[in-house]
């Protein structure tokens, strides 16, 4: 392991705790919509905020620690100017930190995701800058060929992160405008910016865990971000079909909608035929559980993601579903579902490859991804029915929207259910993570990795030997001062 | 150059290239009409007090409170406002009420909703089809 990949550990740790953060806090919000005089020392708007917000935060985190990793792993070398993994990781906790404490405390920019009051989202666009930056320079200084295919996708991503931020850290005073630049973020983050880092991080880590040829996943990779560019960009038409924007967005949003069912095809199809998975015993007990969580993000990537993404943006379905729950089991199905799981997979792989994992603790991570898994699911059915009614109730039989509250109890309970099995897994993974890395937590922090394979390593260390045999050389020529002198006082 | 890596970026800088251009005019005419001063310190609320966590407009936001994009058609001022200076208990709950706003924030408040409601929406949400039948 290099530097640069021992410290963007740290960031794989951060997101394993703030998504079992997250499980728990989400709790609460579910169990308000159901009994609404409910009094939590929270606020319903606050809690709801800090859900949104640790959604995005989490998986953020986690997969800018692993470009770092796979980056530096595919370029052979280390990250540009080395020691920023670790100021890029303070400056992004701090903003998280801040973020989510002022949300509770009730400062809120009230724009559905992007709720932190703009000095924040400086602090946060900055970071992603710096990211951006870092991986543009190392990627110019590798000696890898420039057209490897992992290193472009995780490269892109990386680079429109930051442009696609931007927009968001002021707020306009024409609604309309407000939510086309929103969906820069809520849809080109999630369908895009994400979607081509999450391509590179696992095409790395599948290459790198089961040798899979690259040549053939290089081609595979290619094909696959292509088409996510050509659908994922223009698909951001289907979150415009309402928001008082000119209408031919109907047209542009639902074609490539279409189009964007492809990439998860290909996707789907490529990583079948380039891994080799002969069989899943060879493994050690992390790989299989890293294996087991990319498999959920894939089966979600499919049906969560995909097949029902297509549905939603056919226009005239989308103009009956939209703006019900059926949105918010899609966007937790995607969301959580895909890049959760993705994120979760990479994170553990990482972390794994400083301590192992016990046979005990393998277990209970078992029961933890199908207690994920079960719960998501459960969630995800309850609010799709709930959503339908809503949809049933309002447009067909003209119902109030407090009519219909009352008549989709039910379903938000079953939602309450799937989101306490949902947080058990959750905090059960995090669990197993924290007690296997405990003994090497401080290891994790401090920047002591010396690998005998690297380049700059090798060059610190026949530094610092150097420097201690300058420094042995001066006490040597002084102790030989000394026999000198009480030589010549003798010879008197 | 690779031919996957030239495919990539065409397919890539094309679509950004596109969508600015589409984004650039849809912002363009969005702007033909642009809010009052009043409305525009009524979205400075709305965003301040966080309703939309609860509430959506065009379809987008919390999904409990309803959508408030046309709100304004169905109440008019004077029922806005009395609704947001004494707001009435929430659906189904016994104490929790709805959120208070003074007297001057419910003005800009509801020229806010006058303002959302005068954005076409392509006659998003569909009417009830059973609307008359079951009144």
């Amino acid at each position: 392991m290099i530097r640069s990949q021992h410290l963007s550990c740290k960031y794989a740790l951060a997101a394993f705790l703030l998504f079992g953060l997250q499980g728990i806090v989400a709790n609460g919000g579910a169990i308000e919509l159901v009994l609404s005089d409910l009094r939590l020392p929270i606020d319903f708007t606050a809690g709801r905020s800090f859900h949104l917000n640790i959604s995005i935060y989490w998986t953020l985190i986690g997969m800018m620690g692993a470009i770092y990793f796979f980056f530096s792993q595919e370029t052979k070398q280390e990250i540009y100017i080395v020691k920023h993994i670790n100021f890029n990781f303070w400056l992004i906790i701090a903003t998280i930190g801040m973020s989510l404490g002022s949300l509770l405390l009730g400062f809120n920019d009230g724009r559905e995701y992007l709720e932190a009051v703009w000095p924040l989202k400086i602090l946060l666009a900055g970071s992603t800058l710096i990211f951006g930056y870092m991986l543009f320079r190392t990627y110019l200084n590798s000696i890898v060929p420039k057209s490897r295919a992992t290193l472009i996708s995780m490269l892109a991503g990386s680079l429109t992160l930051a442009i696609f931020y931007l927009p968001n850290i002021v707020s306009y005073d024409h609604p309309s405008i407000d939510e086309m630049m929103k969906y820069l973020v809520v849809h080109l983050w999630e369908e895009m910016t994400l979607e081509l880092m999450g391509t590179g991080v696992l095409a790395a880590l599948l290459i790198n865990m089961t040798k899979a040829d690259r040549r053939v996943a290089e081609a595979a990779i290619y094909l696959d971000i292509s088409f996510m560019a050509l659908g994922g960009i223009l698909a951001t038409g289907h979150h415009y079909y309402w928001i008082g924007v000119p209408e031919l967005w109907i047209w542009i949003g639902g074609f490539f909608s279409a189009i964007q069912i492809i990439p998860t095809i290909v996707l789907l199809y490529a990583v079948f035929q380039t891994t080799k998975f002969e069989s899943f015993s060879k493994f050690n007990y992390h790989e299989k559980i890293t294996l087991m969580l990319i498999g959920s993000s894939m089966f979600y990537h499919i049906f969560g993601a995909g097949f029902t993404g297509l549905f939603m943006a056919y226009p005239p379905i989308n103009r009956y579903i939209h703006g019900t729950y059926i949105v918010s089991a899609h966007s937790h199905l995607a969301l959580f579902g895909v890049f959760g799981f993705l994120v979760l997979a990479v994170s553990f792989y990482i972390l794994f490859t400083k301590v192992t994992l016990s046979k005990t603790l393998y277990q209970w991570c078992v029961v933890a991804i199908f207690s994920l898994n079960l719960g998501l699911l459960t969630m995800s059915a309850g609010l799709t029915i709930a959503g339908g009614l809503q949809a049933y109730c309002w447009y067909v039989f003209g119902l109030s929207t407090a009519d219909t509250n009352t008549l989709i109890k039910p379903y938000l309970a079953i939602r309450i259910l799937g989101g306490l099995m949902y947080s058990a897994g959750s905090t059960i993974l995090t669990y197993a993570v924290l007690k296997s890395i405990w003994p090497q937590l401080k290891s994790i922090f401090t920047d002591n990795c010396y690998a005998s394979d690297n380049r700059y390593y090798k060059e610190r260390l026949v530094l610092t030997l150097f420097k201690s045999l300058i420094k042995k050389q001066r006490e040597a020529a002084a102790l030989l001062q000394k026999i000198k002198e009480i030589v010549n006082r003798s010879v008197r | 150059m690779n031919f996957g890596l030239k495919g990539f970026l065409l397919c890539m800088l094309g679509s950004l290239l596109i969508f600015a251009g589409l984004v650039y005019h849809s912002i363009s005419f969005v702007t033909d009409s642009k809010p009052s001063s009043q409305a525009a310190e009524g979205k400075k609320i709305f965003q301040r007090k966080a309703c939309i966590e609860c509430h959506t407009i065009f379809g987008n936001g919390g999904y409990n409170g309803g959508d408030i994009t046309h709100i304004y058609e169905k109440y008019g001022t004077e029922a806005l406002n009395s609704f947001f200076t004494n707001p009435p208990l929430l659906g189904g709950a016994k104490y929790a009420r709805h959120m208070q706003l003074t007297r001057q924030e419910s003005e800009y408040m509801s020229a806010y909703l006058k303002f959302l409601h005068s954005i076409n929406t392509l006659d998003w949400p569909p009417e009830p089809a059973y609307n008359n039948a079951i009144r």
